[in-house]
């Protein structure tokens, strides 16, 4: 008798146990489902779906969220170099290239998975497709550094690790038929402090 | 031992069926999801901006910094709803979402035929009406069917630095948002 209860409840608490524990898993990061990856940038096109999976449903239910609807625009996130290397922001970076047909772009320090806030009025943490200079061919070089850079400069904090964010809106890139590759800018540490 | 093997069997087949409900239920059940916020800080019909220059909602931490963000929330149990804006001349956008946060509908100012945003949302049966009866004030409109009642509309303005400001309040200000029994 005792030995079957001490099973059945074995039983159940192992069924509440993993099933909590994997759903809150699952659910507290980024959905990954319908992953784009372009040079090392990700994105989700599927959250702007009219129907998205509900991994996507529920992360945004719990965390607050508002995803960028298909007709808005697909949001890119990358937290690593092009050797791999978690970005920090006492190194200096060159985000270099261009990006796919866009209306318009803006790319965002993020800190902690949210919009870093500048230390000071009009330190640059966000720059978008309209206020940076390019080269002749139209691709642009912007230097990620603590000090400031002559061209284009983002500033990402003093120390500590950091993700970027690059929102393209107006593309059909969620819609692509493959028929023309896709770029994103590369990003090369050009050395730490 | 054998007991114990299918006990870790029927126990990782009820994880699995625990956790789907727990993923396909928390939409309906989550109390900290962008239409709970709104509905706790706005009325129905009433516009409210949310994103860092806004009311404070904490949907708006995440949000892209250069843009102004802002939504109306709707009832369609009393009338369709339509949201009116006038042309910026710069990037705006706008989703549709309704209270268990999937999308509706969007479109972005070089989507829609005009420059000013002029958008109906009506229930199925709502639109069975308006397509029989058509109606003079939504000659222009984009028509557009939401399945619940309960919903809010997002509308983006691009809004890079301090400079916009101005433009974009005097923009927020012309939006109008209401509800036309049928």
């Amino acid at each position: 008798m005792i030995r079957e209860l001490s099973t059945l409840l074995y039983g159940v608490a192992l069924a509440l146990v993993l099933g909590i524990g994997s759903a809150v898993w699952a659910t507290g990061h980024y959905p990954l489902f319908g992953e784009l990856a372009i040079n090392g940038w990700n994105a989700n096109p599927g959250v702007g779906a009219d129907s998205p999976d509900p991994y996507s449903q529920a992360y945004f239910a719990r965390s607050g969220g508002l995803p960028l609807a298909a007709a808005e625009g697909v949001a890119f996130v990358r937290d690593a170099d092009d050797d791999g290397d978690t970005l920090n922001a006492r190194c200096i970076y060159a985000v270099e290239g261009d990006t796919p047909g866009a209306r318009l772009w803006t790319l965002t320090v993020l800190s902690g998975g949210e919009p870093l806030q500048p230390p000071a009025e009009g330190t640059p943490v966000a720059l978008h497709s309209r206020s940076i200079l390019r080269f002749r061919s139209g691709d642009f070089d912007i230097r990620i550094a603590p000090l400031p850079q002559p061209g284009n400069w983002l500033y990402a904090g003093s120390s500590g690790p950091f993700a970027l964010g690059l929102s393209l809106y107006d593309t059909s890139i969620g819609s692509d038929t493959g028929l023309t590759d896709l770029r994103m800018p590369s990003i090369k540490n050009l050395g730490c402090s | 031992m054998v007991r114990f093997i299918y006990a870790t069997l029927v126990g990782i087949v009820g994880a699995a069926i625990v956790h789907l409900a727990i993923v396909l239920m928390l939409p309906q059940l989550s109390e900290n999801d962008v239409w709970q916020q709104i509905e706790a800080k706005a009325a129905q019909n009433e516009p409210i901006r949310f994103d860092r220059n806004g009311v404070e909602l904490s949907a708006a931490r995440t949000l892209d910094p250069m843009f102004a963000v802002m939504a109306c929330r709707y009832d369609l149990t009393n009338g369709v709803f339509s949201i009116t804006a006038p042309p910026t001349g710069d990037f705006w956008s706008v989703a549709v979402f309704d209270d268990l946060g999937r999308i509706v509908f969007s479109a972005n100012d070089r989507i829609v035929a005009s420059e000013n945003l002029d958008l109906v949302i009506a229930l199925p049966l709502q639109m069975r009406f308006l397509q029989q009866a058509s109606r003079p004030e939504f000659a222009n409109a984009v028509l557009t069917e939401a399945n619940r009642s309960d919903g809010f509309a997002v509308l983006r303005v691009f809004r890079p630095d301090e400079t916009y400001e101005p433009v974009v309040r005097d923009f927020i200000d012309r939006v109008e948002c209401a509800s036309t029994p049928l």
